[in-house]
């Protein structure tokens, strides 16, 4: 009897999700819709000439099944250029979050074990300063540092000049290359993405490992830690075997979320180095005033985010009965 | 609370982190002060000149002196934060209130509202938001207010939904007080402390947010000189006058790193967890 109305309960939570997501979803199209309504920029008459007539009419139509219009900047359709952006944001977010993770949940577990220790002042520090700075300015002191003072880093970009054919269609270029069998690509290709990678991942980094300590630290205070303690386990083993998984749970949202946020922050750091994604595409749009990619990016970027929020929420009561029935 | 004054008093962080905003305080409130350059009068004589003992952080492209520029530029930084607290704090606190305190059909709709826009990317709906309608450092305020009062109103919401489970809100109810005198006399004052705490730990980000509006060319427009649309002439520079983009951004990361320090011993003191 117990069970079946925790399942009802698990039940009526789902629908619940599904429900606020898309009223998320169906006010940021309104959001977006309203904008454009009241927005000054004409998309149709900043096209002049013959022109004019017949991709002005589409230009206005800022729907998905006209490809969201056509592009100031590029003369392509929005949806088009979307495309083509998107394998080149995702390459870069994945990246800096392999970053973030392999530093962050290794640091904050240390932290955590060595609470008040130089070691957590550390990370505390590299936690402040994370929230504090501003990513385009990190992005452009690591440039200025790496790329034109020490000179360890390519110029931005995402690949090379000789392999500019190479980013012409959208792929994730650092798999294919492996793939083709195409190694000078690869290590260029790897070569670029290090820098904007690592600014990127630094800004996750610190909540990453924040939220890790923070798990641990509560785990830590569990009585089953007691329990293993009394009963002689070592103190790695108990880290390893029953602490970790648990907050791996939680953690994998923290991860989830952080990688939507990326996106965000993306934003600015393709911008500074001239990363080929939706977030460069966005930044120029804006300086042209081009409504149509604007208003496209803004939807695609915050329907990611909403779903990634969406998911995280699922996923955590999915993956915690507790939180569940709470 | 004498008991928690002391304990911020003693906090590092917290006397670290109001020095440095006291020091910012003082700047934004009497520049002239600090500089007796002006941050507008251009110098063509005396362009891209490094650090020197008249410049004391050098010029920028127009021969401006950029200490003067950055010391006038601390005003906007305050403007920007003030502006948005003042809005975010009292209408994120009224929806929060409502939404935990009505059972009706309009507290559910202000509490489906607040989860609507906790779960909005801010940073690029305040882009859209901006590029569409208007760049200026007005619209960039409206643009930030408009996602921001959301971690209030959540706040609010959940500690209200708390509080009038309490007995003496059911004793208030029952001597035939009003909602809304509950709401603002008896409510209101037991929340202030949890959304002033997240008012300093939100305002970096507004900082952040706006300088990157600036960065963007959609925040305040020159000749203001506001950091982040000084990061913004500066990047074409990048490579050859590094103090162009060095110090803006220092000055941005001193200001929000004075709040997080405040926000993060405020949060130690009060909730006895934080970092």
């Amino acid at each position: 009897m117990q069970l079946i109305t925790s399942i009802s309960l698990n039940y009526k939570q789902c629908v619940n999700l599904f429900i606020r997501f898309g009223i998320t979803s169906a006010t940021l199209v309104l959001l977006v819709v309203f904008l454009s309504k009241i927005s000054p920029i004409d998309s149709g008459l900043s096209r002049v000439g013959d022109q004019f007539s017949d991709i002005s009419y589409q230009a206005k139509n800022v729907s998905l099944k006209h490809g969201f219009g056509f592009s100031l900047l590029t003369n392509n359709l929005v949806l088009q250029d979307i495309k083509l952006a998107m394998p080149a944001t995702f390459e870069l977010a994945t990246a800096a979050m392999l970053f973030a993770i392999l530093i962050g949940v290794p640091l904050g577990i240390l932290a955590a074990v060595n609470k008040d220790k130089l070691l957590d002042h550390i990370l505390r520090m590299l936690c402040l300063l994370g929230n504090s700075v501003s990513i385009f300015w990190l992005s452009l002191m690591a440039m200025l540092l790496f790329y034109a003072k020490l000179q360890l880093f390519p110029a931005p970009g995402r690949v090379d000049i000789a392999f500019l054919d190479e980013i012409a269609q959208p792929r994730f270029l650092l798999i294919s290359s492996i793939l083709d069998g195409n190694w000078p690509l690869f290590k260029d290709a790897l070569a670029h993405i290090m820098l904007p990678a690592l600014v990127l991942g630094y800004y996750s980094l610190a909540n990453i490992s924040r939220m890790t300590r923070l798990f641990v630290l509560q785990e830590l205070q569990q009585e089953y830690v007691i329990t293993c303690k009394l009963k002689g386990m070592p103190f790695n083993q108990i880290l390893r075997r029953h602490i970790l998984p648990n907050t791996a749970i939680k953690l994998i949202t923290v991860i989830l979320l952080s990688y939507a946020s990326l996106l965000e922050g993306s934003t600015f750091v393709e911008n500074i180095f001239m990363w080929p994604g939706i977030g460069l595409y966005l930044t120029q749009s804006i300086m042209v005033n081009d409504l149509n990619a604007i208003l496209a990016c803004t939807i695609v970027i915050a329907l990611i985010f909403i779903t990634a929020n969406f998911i995280c929420d699922a996923l955590y009561k999915f993956l915690d009965p507790r939180v569940a029935n709470v | 609370m004498y008991k928690q004054v002391l304990a911020m008093y003693n906090n590092k962080s917290i006397v670290l982190g109001f020095s440095l905003l006291a020091l910012f305080i003082l700047v934004a409130l009497v520049p002239t002060m600090f500089t007796r350059q002006s941050p507008y009068t251009p110098n063509f004589d005396n362009i891209l000149a490094p650090a020197n003992g008249q410049h004391i952080f050098g010029t920028d492209e127009l021969g401006r002196d950029l200490f003067a520029r950055i010391i006038f530029g601390t005003r906007y930084a305050f403007i920007v934060v003030l502006s948005v607290c003042i809005v975010t704090i009292p209408l994120g606190f009224t929806i929060g209130a409502i939404a935990g305190y009505k059972q009706n059909f309009i507290g559910n709709f202000l509490s489906r509202m607040i989860d609507v826009f906790l779960a909005l990317p801010k940073l690029i709906i305040a882009m859209a938001l901006v590029a569409s309608v208007g760049v200026g450092i007005k619209n960039a305020i409206f643009a930030i207010i408009l996602t921001a009062w959301a971690p209030y109103a959540r706040l609010t919401r959940a500690n209200v939904l708390q509080l009038k489970q309490q007995d003496f809100i059911l004793v208030l109810k029952l001597q035939g007080v009003s909602s809304s005198r509950i709401l603002f006399r008896f409510i209101a004052p037991l929340c202030l402390s949890p959304i002033f705490l997240q008012a300093f730990l939100d305002m970096s980000g507004y900082i952040l947010m706006v300088a990157g509006l600036g960065f963007l060319g959609l925040g305040a427009q020159p000749p203001l000189p506001e950091w982040g649309s000084m990061l913004a002439n500066a990047k074409d520079y990048i490579l050859t006058h590094w103090w162009l983009i060095t110090y803006p951004g220092g000055a941005i990361l001193l200001l929000s790193l004075s709040f997080n320090l405040i926000g993060e011993g405020m949060q130690s003191v009060l909730t006895n967890k934080g970092f």
